[in-house]
């Protein structure tokens, strides 16, 4: 007699839970493009520093790159609405640290924006003195957010 | 290579030549230093430490081949059949002759030691942090997303160092307590305790283990120099 009962019961549970997992196509839409977004920045980024280290930069390569990572910086706040945290079910390594303690977010993704339009900015001056001082400071703009609001797994 | 001769009654029998034991105390510090210097994100550091053991992983695999007889794998590398045959025959029991260096067992875990961390120095190599700052010297060859997936087997492969080494400290324990057979003093020193007929062991001359070794770094530093971009 309680078999059925509880099988309902666990049921209903998992159904409940299910829905509290399941992200709305907006939120999970959200979370792919970020991460589509920020491969393409880890790409760009990657891209002007192994110029860089080559030691003679090629100014041609980095400036559409720079440009790149500017745009696609200016972009990030939109991918970061709420529910697309750790709670959205989808593998994301958001911390949920980013809505809680939101203006400190919003803060270290605006020194991003200023880091990489100075990038930008330092590409098309063609310096390779300003372009290295420039890589330092966005690359750091990416650690600081990193370590605070990005999960390792 | 190992034959007995005639003599017996208990000596120190030398087993292990000196660049042997410089590569495996060498080791263990520079293990250490790359762990700590990846967790303080010291990547400066942590490429130096990839290179030295880079080198040492050379110079041992040409030891393997070029150096003494207790140092070289066709000696201590053997089938599966001399594999059972030990452990079944030999491994726990108290009163089974010792190895004059590496058991069957130990053979293996030297064999599986050194081609886990070749593997973890070729990933090192080309590696990308996901900072975008840091990466191993070759990774400006590869694209960020393969550098990143180097960088996460690189963490994973860690787990597996670490597992091999406890494993290894647990043998060395196990001889110890199990069989009263301290292996460790052997390393030190380069001798054990021998009772009975003992075998001839050929030693290689270390001036010939430095310059193999001087080479081999001189190579590396060329490489990295050359090629590497970090």
């Amino acid at each position: 007699m309680k078999l059925p009962y509880s099988l309902a019961l666990a049921t209903a549970g998992l159904a409940a839970s299910y829905a509290a997992y399941a992200a709305t196509p907006a939120v999970t839409n959200a979370i792919k493009a970020r991460q589509a977004s920020y491969k393409e920045i880890g790409g760009a980024f990657k891209s002007v520093n192994d110029e860089i280290k080559s030691g003679s930069p090629d100014m041609n390569s980095v400036r559409p790159l720079a440009r790149d990572l500017a745009t696609r910086a200016a972009l990030l706040p939109k991918y970061f609405p709420k529910g697309s945290g750790p709670e959205s079910g989808v593998k994301t390594r958001a911390k949920a640290e980013i809505w809680k303690d939101n203006a400190a977010f919003v803060k270290l993704q605006g020194d991003m924006i200023t880091a990489a339009k100075a990038l930008d900015a330092a590409a098309a001056s063609g310096n390779v003195a300003g372009l290295t001082a420039a890589r330092n400071s966005l690359g750091g703009t990416c650690k600081s957010c990193h370590d605070r609001f990005r999960a390792e797994l | 290579m190992v034959k007995a001769d005639a003599s017996s009654g208990a000596v120190r029998l030398r087993i292990w030549d000196l660049p042997t034991r410089l590569f495996h105390w060498t080791l263990v510090p520079l293990l250490a230093f790359a762990w700590w210097t990846a967790e303080e994100r010291m990547l400066d550091w942590h490429r130096l430490a990839g290179y030295s053991i880079f080198t040492l992983l050379l110079f041992r695999i040409i030891w393997g081949v070029a150096g003494s007889s207790t140092a070289r794998f066709a000696n201590f590398v053997g089938g599966p059949s001399r594999l059972f045959h030990y452990i079944r025959g030999h491994m726990f029991n108290r009163s089974a002759a010792p190895a004059p260096g590496h058991n069957p067992v130990g053979g293996w875990s030297v064999i599986a030691m050194i081609a886990i961390l070749a593997v973890q120095v070729g990933l090192g190599f080309f590696s990308v942090d996901i900072d975008g700052m840091e990466s191993g010297p070759f990774s400006y060859l590869v694209d960020f997303e393969t550098g990143r997936v180097a960088a996460e087997w690189h963490a994973f492969i860690f787990n597996i160092i670490l597992a091999l080494t406890a494993l290894h400290v647990v043998a060395i324990l196990f001889y110890l307590l199990h069989r009263r057979d301290n292996l460790v003093g052997p390393m030190i020193s380069g001798r054990r305790k021998w009772t009975g007929d003992h075998p001839t062991l050929h030693f290689a001359s270390s001036w010939t283990a430095l310059v193999l070794f001087l080479l081999v770094a001189g190579g590396t530093w060329w490489l990295i120099a050359q090629f590497g971009r970090a």
